[in-house]
């Protein structure tokens, strides 16, 4: 299954909130679409969810527009909130049945999730008697209650603690080697850079920066080197090329990334006692900051 | 379909397990059983005590004293004689007293009262602590003015007898009303529409509340965006008029239970009587305007509450329609002694309040068919035109957050809805 959102436009008013919006995104696979608060992010999934229409543009299923009557989907709000003072299984139940399950279908699903979240335990429990870390698994449950073929995911990591965010981590991957689509944000890159090969990055209602991350980062010019070494002090000392200091690290710059090999080569000849030499990739996060910071 | 069905019945299920509603409509039932069930219980304390031995009791020792103090040319003799039959359970004595003796008299003992006549046709009762109940003045009243009366036919030559005779001619007319008595309808009429005042804006705040409380705890986002808005807003809608229906039918047919099961205690009163015996006709009316006016309102609370980021903001958001509807009932509550007068004939058809106003003039006047339909059929229109502005109104409201319900931010939702 692939998925297009083709030049979407949308207005609130004298605003545009979303300017000539388009990504595209495949089963098996998982796209990150990052952004700063008030990017657009939460307009553009209210439209794919069909919450609203866009003012132009179409959101395509295989080259068909999205009929989401028959396209399960599921939506993971960064806003979490479900009924507190409902029985957990009884909401469950009836998200599922929202999404078109049967009574039956929807019992059993919500059993598995709440089984796989190591929940069940509170089945019969009010919501507001969960942590806040639990509270977000029974949301995901209700995002994955009716087996979505489409899944969108806004901030899932936040606030649950490290055994909670393998869990959640393992259940992801499950669900991408499954042959789900998913859409992915999160303001934390390295979940990203874990889960996607692909991302979108929206600023002030744009798409600023789309592509695979490997070639983005590759993308970038490969003339600066970083060097781990207990003897940083010496080889400062040896080049004669701009360099900053990274606390055990230097990141040297070179003129051209021609002249990569032979600074290395110049490098070993002096026998430094050197832990690791690479080619410098801007993380995610360079980028994300880069192409985010000033604009909106 | 499907998914409104599954939304209605959430919905009328929250109403029914709250334990609110269940101990509420619990109270409702068992208030009415002890009221209707009043005489039946105050019988029980009773038969102990036969009638006779109170009467026995009054007849003997404690008889209150009414002294008389007669300045006037009448003749005293008549005047104790008369005053005895009148309160036959007080001795009537005699006075030479002074006024200010007697005064201090009925200050100092409390069985004592009196009667100070100047004139045939002036005097004063000077009592204590007089009680609400107290009609002695009156009847004073009526044998000066009857001793008068005769003395002074008497002039034209006419007998005692002859002059009572003319005096307390007894008339006797009969009414033939065709229509409905307002008298008889009055009181079911006003308890009905406070009923429906009271169901109607109780159940109304209860969809506003609802739909706040799903968008302050968030719960909306997912629910926009796994439901049609507009299954959301009707399901909502229709639940909560389902659980108030369901609640007033509980208390109608306790009510109905109760009274029956203590109908000879009640045989007496007719107000009691006039409530149970009205006609069945005029139940359906109130359940037809409960379910239109419920309807009308429900949406209009469903649309404002939609604004609401918490749910404390209720109260504010609601109050023009609280404001609206308490207008309507008291035009109509005002206006029970003539349900047909011009204003009473607008309200009748006017949206907002023709709910209450209509039901009013159904109830205890004869309204026309014609007008009956043509006021069902222009607020079902409206209620109709209403859900439909107001599912608009709420989709857009649902996703605002920090903004007044003000008219242009309306404008804005029906637009963009």
């Amino acid at each position: 299954m692939n998925i297009e959102i083709q030049n979407i436009h949308k207005s609130f008013g004298d605003k545009q909130v979303l300017k000539d919006i388009s990504l595209s995104a495949q089963s098996g696979k998982a796209v990150g679409v990052l952004g700063r608060n008030g990017a657009g992010k939460t307009t553009l999934i209210r439209i794919v969810m069909g919450v609203f229409g866009a003012d132009s543009g179409d959101v395509l299923i295989d080259g068909k527009p999205l009929n989401r009557n028959k396209i399960v989907m599921g939506y993971l709000p960064e806003e979490r909130g479900l009924y507190s003072k409902k029985i957990i299984q009884d909401q469950l139940v009836y998200f599922g049945m929202l999404k078109g399950l049967s009574k039956k279908e929807a019992l059993k699903s919500v059993e598995y999730w709440l089984e796989r979240l190591g929940m069940t335990e509170h089945a019969k429990r009010k919501l507001s008697t969960l942590s806040k870390g639990n509270q977000q698994k029974i949301q995901l449950v209700v995002t994955l209650v009716a087996n979505p073929d489409v899944i969108i995911l806004d901030e899932p990591f936040s606030g649950l603690d490290p055994v909670n965010a393998k869990l959640l981590k393992d259940v992801v991957k499950e669900l991408i080697d499954d042959n789900k689509l998913v859409l992915f944000s999160s303001h934390q890159m390295n979940y990203i850079e874990e889960f996607c090969q692909d991302i979108v990055i929206l600023n002030g209602g744009e798409v600023v920066l789309s592509g695979n991350i490997k070639q983005i980062q590759r993308s970038y010019t490969r003339n600066k080197i970083i060097i781990a070494s207990p003897e940083i002090e010496k080889i400062i000392n040896f080049i004669d090329e701009k360099y900053t200091v990274q606390g055990e690290k230097i990141l040297v710059e070179l003129a051209t990334p021609q002249d990569k090999n032979s600074f290395i080569e110049k490098l070993l000849l002096q026998k430094f006692d050197i832990d690791e030499i690479k080619v410098y990739e801007p993380s995610l996060n360079d980028i994300f900051v880069e192409y985010t910071e000033d604009k909106i | 379909m499907k998914q409104f069905n599954n939304i209605l019945r959430f919905e009328f299920n929250t109403y029914l397990k709250n334990k609110a509603f269940i101990v509420v409509t619990l109270i409702l039932v068992v208030v009415m059983a002890i009221v209707l069930s009043f005489p039946r219980i105050t019988s029980l304390f009773n038969t102990d005590k036969p009638d006779d031995t109170v009467t026995e009791e009054v007849a003997g020792q404690d008889k209150d004293t009414l002294l008389i103090l007669n300045q006037s040319e009448l003749e005293t003799s008549f005047l104790v004689d008369t005053l005895s039959a009148i309160f036959p359970d007080e001795k009537i004595v005699e006075t030479q007293q002074s006024v200010e003796e007697i005064t201090e008299i009925v200050e100092t003992q409390t069985d004592k009262r009196a009667i100070v006549i100047s004139t045939p046709t002036q005097f004063q009762y000077i009592a204590k602590d007089v009680s609400m109940q107290d009609s002695t003045i009156y009847q004073i009243e009526s044998v000066l003015r009857d001793t008068y009366r005769i003395s002074s036919l008497a002039e034209f030559g006419l007998t005692e007898q002859q002059s009572m005779d003319i005096l307390h001619q007894t008339i006797t007319g009969e009414m033939v009303n065709i229509g409905k008595d307002s008298m008889q309808s009055y009181f079911y009429t006003l308890i009905l529409t406070m009923l429906l005042f009271i169901v109607i804006q109780l159940y109304g705040q209860f969809v506003a509340m609802s739909v706040a409380s799903e968008k302050s705890s968030k719960t909306m986002e997912l629910l926009v965006t796994n439901a049609n808005i507009n299954s959301l807003m009707f399901g909502k809608v229709i639940g909560a008029g389902l659980a108030g229906l369901t609640q007033l039918s509980v208390l109608l047919l306790s009510v109905f239970v109760f009274f029956n099961f203590n109908k000879e205690f009640w045989i007496d009163n007719p107000i009691i009587n006039s409530i149970f015996n009205m006609p069945l006709d005029i139940l359906l009316y109130t359940i037809l305007f409960f379910v239109l006016g419920f309807f009308i309102y429900a949406f209009l609370f469903g649309a404002v509450g939609s604004f609401a980021v918490k749910t404390e903001d209720i109260n504010t958001l609601v109050t023009p329609i609280m404001l609206v509807f308490l207008g309507s009932f008291y035009i109509v509550i005002f206006s029970l002694s003539d349900v047909n007068s011009t204003l009473m004939t607008i309200a009748s058809f006017v949206p907002l309040t023709s709910p209450m106003a209509m039901f009013a003039r159904v109830a205890m006047s004869e309204v026309p068919t014609v007008q009956i339909v043509l006021s069902v059929a222009i607020l079902f229109v409206t209620t109709g035109l209403t859900g439909f502005f107001a599912a608009k109104i709420y989709k857009v409201g649902v996703l605002m957050y920090g903004q007044n319900p003000s008219l242009k931010n309306i404008c804005k939702a029906l637009k963009r809805g």
